[in-house]
């Protein structure tokens, strides 16, 4: 009862620029649009309170989302109502809005708690300078975390070009969410600092495979064999874990559980520009270095 | 002999069933000796009723406040004088504060965490300015020393004892204060979590100096106005428990120390308070000059203040003081006296937190009952899409259904192993679990694909060829994901560290034990399919 098959390209029909041109455009599209975010909102993608200082309440109220704007001294960055919770709303404030206690009481002197309910279900706050240096630090592990896989990736296979390949197709790999996340106005926080991190292993994963059944099997054998060998199980693994988080984002979507959201997300843009990035780029570049480069 | 052999070519799948017991021993069984303050068994932290896990005040309800403390501490000062009482002086009088909020290594340099030489300290809200100014008053060159921002990690462990005896004094059950480094910060946080509080209760709680003083208030003998002594501090005594009779002032009835007891009697006598004060009455919190008051000061601040009855100025004047050493901290209501008796437990702090550079968290109970049942749910219908899709794959059984409980098995030897150590778990842990079961999917596709590749797995020797050949591929990835994950499991990211944690221990476990195992369990389901 096999119901899917992963399909065999035809490879040999296209020439090694027609495949690795389309991946090379998209992520230099990808990092036109991230740098354009760095020039003209100083980061990639916009950023959090947890990056920018700030507070985020969620309250229980019965009043409207216009009677929640006008509650406060400061006007809110933004008012979220919870899909699945009819009275529940997410209202966030920027560093300069007053300190937690004071929009607490602010929230609690003007607005109606839904029924047998408090008003302040939660809040999450701060400050400015903490969170300006948590980006630095979020930053500083990122880089740490790539330049660390790379090092590796060249230690596994000592081999430039494969190596490389691998280190392309990561850093696409995260640049393409990120640039979607500045297209769509999605905020950059911890959890999709997490998710691009969590891209960055299963990046590895389907290129480690490929490089390892082209390379270091030593079966000798037809190129385009080796790479549908290593299609099947890792357009499986990629299907598997896309299907995975696609399910967690729309059902935490639906939970109002917004740190899966976001890593689920991340993780099905990332995902499917890694398909993009592996079984184009990378499948290229291996065979440019099999047929062209091992002769130099 | 039999039995050996078969140990010895199963021996990865009995280790992964050894750890499941032990996991389930662990998850479920009450009583087991787990870690951490569920084992207390007190009502108030949030450990999760049918299983031993516990969890953090993200998932239980609760509040959390980080805040670093108010002062600041100069080194490099060069040597300092035996006696530092001047320099206190000059720097207390030059920052407003008082001269005991100003320590230097002169009297602290022998104990941890204060610098041995050089280091003066100043406990308050006080501006860098002014501390500069105080240096140089006593005489030191600040321009030469280094100053920054915060006190002593002394200090600080110091705030984190007394903030955490008062947590408990207070009944905040299952409530945690810790000290946290953090590189975000000049000055390293001091950490307070409260399950089921709201972040005003708890803020009330831990923003006072909370320091108790019993005060004497008298008409100067020598000329006009009014004397005031300090004749305990709450290191001067032993509290006992909040008394509230009636038609009386609730009070703290305390066993004061000798010594104290004795400078007490002393000056009573030597002032002539007893004698001249007895049956005295005193209403209001500021008495009058000529009028002789016991007061009852917090933070500086009378909160009540009473006359001496006739039987204590009597104890005092023949000296039986010494011997009962039993006096009375008068309260104006019963919630006062909870609040004192608290302060007079833990003690004072040595400085204030400075709640304008904090961070604060506050979820409530029912909204973190929903995350906790919505996140498991959210896990459980992400884990039955892998199901799907793998048997959509493969279509047989045999490869998917030990497939899928492999990868949950590791989810659930990480909760037995956060068990088992009292690990709170927190939103960013769930999403690692995650994280988790998606690496791990991905190692037993691999494994899976390599063993069945072509023609089936014959014979123990392809077998194991194969499984190295997998297995390499599974090393080198997660050696990627352990090497990327490991900045952020030791920067202090917040979520982010249990994240990393988490996925770095579940890719160890998979890799070293799980993930093994199946090749082993698909090898004899594969195996015995071919012999049927």
């Amino acid at each position: 009862m096999r119901q899917f098959d992963v399909p065999e390209p035809d490879y040999d029909r296209y020439t090694n620029r027609q495949l690795v041109a389309i991946p090379l455009v998209i992520l230099l599209l990808a990092v036109l649009v991230v740098g354009a975010n760095v020039l003209l909102i100083g980061a990639p993608a916009p950023l959090g309170i947890e990056f920018t200082g700030g507070t985020e309440l969620t309250v229980d109220t019965s009043a409207s989302s216009g009677e929640v704007q006008s509650a406060f001294d400061s006007q809110p960055e933004s008012i979220q109502s919870v899909e699945g919770e009819d009275d529940r709303y997410i209202v966030t404030f920027g560093p300069d809005a007053g300190s937690a206690s004071e929009l607490q009481q602010q929230a609690e002197g003007s607005l109606e708690p839904s029924q047998g309910d408090d008003l302040i279900q939660g809040v999450n706050s701060f400050d400015a300078t903490f969170a300006e240096n948590t980006q630095q630090l979020a930053l500083l592990g990122v880089v740490f975390a790539f330049i660390g896989m790379s090092v590796i990736a060249f230690a596994l296979f000592r081999v430039f070009v494969p190596s490389v390949a691998i280190v392309i197709s990561a850093f696409s790999d995260i640049m393409i969410p990120l640039a979607v996340m500045g297209l769509i106005g999605f905020e950059l926080t911890l959890g999709t600092v997490a998710a691009l991190l969590m891209l960055i292993g299963y990046s590895v994963d389907s290129d480690i495979l490929l490089n390892n059944h082209v390379l270091r099997r030593g079966t000798g054998g037809d190129f385009y064999d080796d790479v549908y060998q290593a299609m099947k199980t890792g357009v499986t693994m990629t299907l598997t874990s896309l299907a995975a988080m696609a399910t967690m984002a729309v059902v935490a979507f639906f939970f109002g559980i917004d740190l899966l959201v976001t890593i689920g997300a991340i993780l099905v843009i990332g995902l499917i520009a890694d398909l993009m990035n592996t079984y184009m780029m990378n499948v290229t570049l291996l065979r440019w270095y099999r047929f062209e480069g091992v002769k130099r | 002999m039999k039995v050996f052999a078969a140990i010895r070519s199963n021996w990865r799948i009995l280790l992964l069933v050894v750890l499941l017991f032990a996991s389930a021993y662990f998850l479920f069984v009450p009583g087991a000796p787990i870690a951490g303050p569920g084992a207390d068994g007190d009502g108030g932290n949030a450990s999760a009723g049918s299983t031993n896990v516990q969890y953090g005040i993200e998932l239980a309800g609760g509040a959390r406040i980080s805040a670093p403390a108010h002062g600041y501490i100069a080194t490099d000062l060069g040597e300092l004088p035996d006696d530092a009482a001047p320099i206190q002086q000059a720097v207390a009088e030059a920052t407003n504060v008082s001269e005991t909020d100003v320590v230097t290594s002169s009297d602290l340099g022998g104990r941890e965490g204060f610098p041995s030489s050089g280091a003066v300290e100043v406990r308050g809200n006080v501006s860098r300015d002014a501390f500069e100014r105080g240096l140089e008053n006593a005489g030191l060159s600040p321009d030469d020393a280094s100053i920054r921002e915060g006190v002593s990690s002394y200090s600080l462990d110091l705030m984190v004892e007394v903030l955490d005896s008062r947590l408990g004094e207070s009944g905040l059950g299952g409530g945690s204060v810790t000290s946290v480094q953090s590189p975000q910060s000049e000055r390293d946080q001091v950490r307070i979590e409260a399950p089921g509080r709201s972040l005003g209760e708890l803020e009330a709680l831990v923003a006072p100096r909370g320091q108790v003083e019993i005060v004497a208030h008298y008409p100067d003998p020598d000329g006009e106005g009014a004397q005031r002594e300090v004749l305990l501090t709450q290191e001067d005594f032993n509290a006992g428990t909040v008394d509230n009779p009636d038609g009386g002032s609730p009070f703290v009835p305390v066993t004061v120390t000798q010594s104290a007891a004795d400078e007490m009697t002393n000056f009573m006598q030597d002032s002539g308070f007893a004698a001249q004060g007895a049956g005295s009455v005193c209403e209001g919190l500021e008495p009058r000059d000529d009028e002789y008051c016991i007061l009852t000061r917090v933070d500086n601040e009378t909160v009540y203040s009473s006359g001496i009855t006739p039987g204590l100025a009597d104890n005092f004047q023949t000296g039986e003081f010494r011997q009962t050493r039993y006096f009375q901290v008068q309260t104006p209501d019963v919630a006062t006296a909870q609040s004192l008796l608290i302060d007079m437990r833990a003690g004072a702090l040595p400085t204030t937190l400075d709640f304008g550079d904090s961070q604060q968290f506050l979820i409530s109970p029912a909204l973190a009952e929903d995350f906790r049942q919505n996140s498991l749910l959210t896990g459980i219908v992400a884990v039955i899409a892998v199901v799907v899709m793998v048997f959509a794959r493969y279509g047989n059984p045999r490869v998917a259904i030990p497939m899928a409980a492999t990868a949950l098995s590791e989810v659930v030897i990480l909760l037995g192993f956060a068990a088992a150590i009292g690990w709170p778990l927190e939103l960013s842990h769930v999403a690692g679990f995650i994280a988790v079961i998606g690496t791990g999917v991905d190692d037993l596709i691999i494994i899976a694909d390599e063993i069945q590749a072509q023609s089936e797995a014959k014979s123990r020797r392809v077998f194991q060829k194969r499984f190295r050949k997998a297995f390499w591929v599974i090393g080198a990835a997660a050696l990627t994901t352990i090497v990327a994950m490991s900045p952020l499991a030791i920067l202090n990211l917040g979520q982010l560290r249990g994240f990393a944690i988490i996925t770095i221990l579940g890719v160890i476990i998979g890799v070293a034990v799980s993930r093994p195992a199946y090749g082993s369990i698909l090898r004899r389901l594969t195996t015995e399919g071919q012999g049927s």
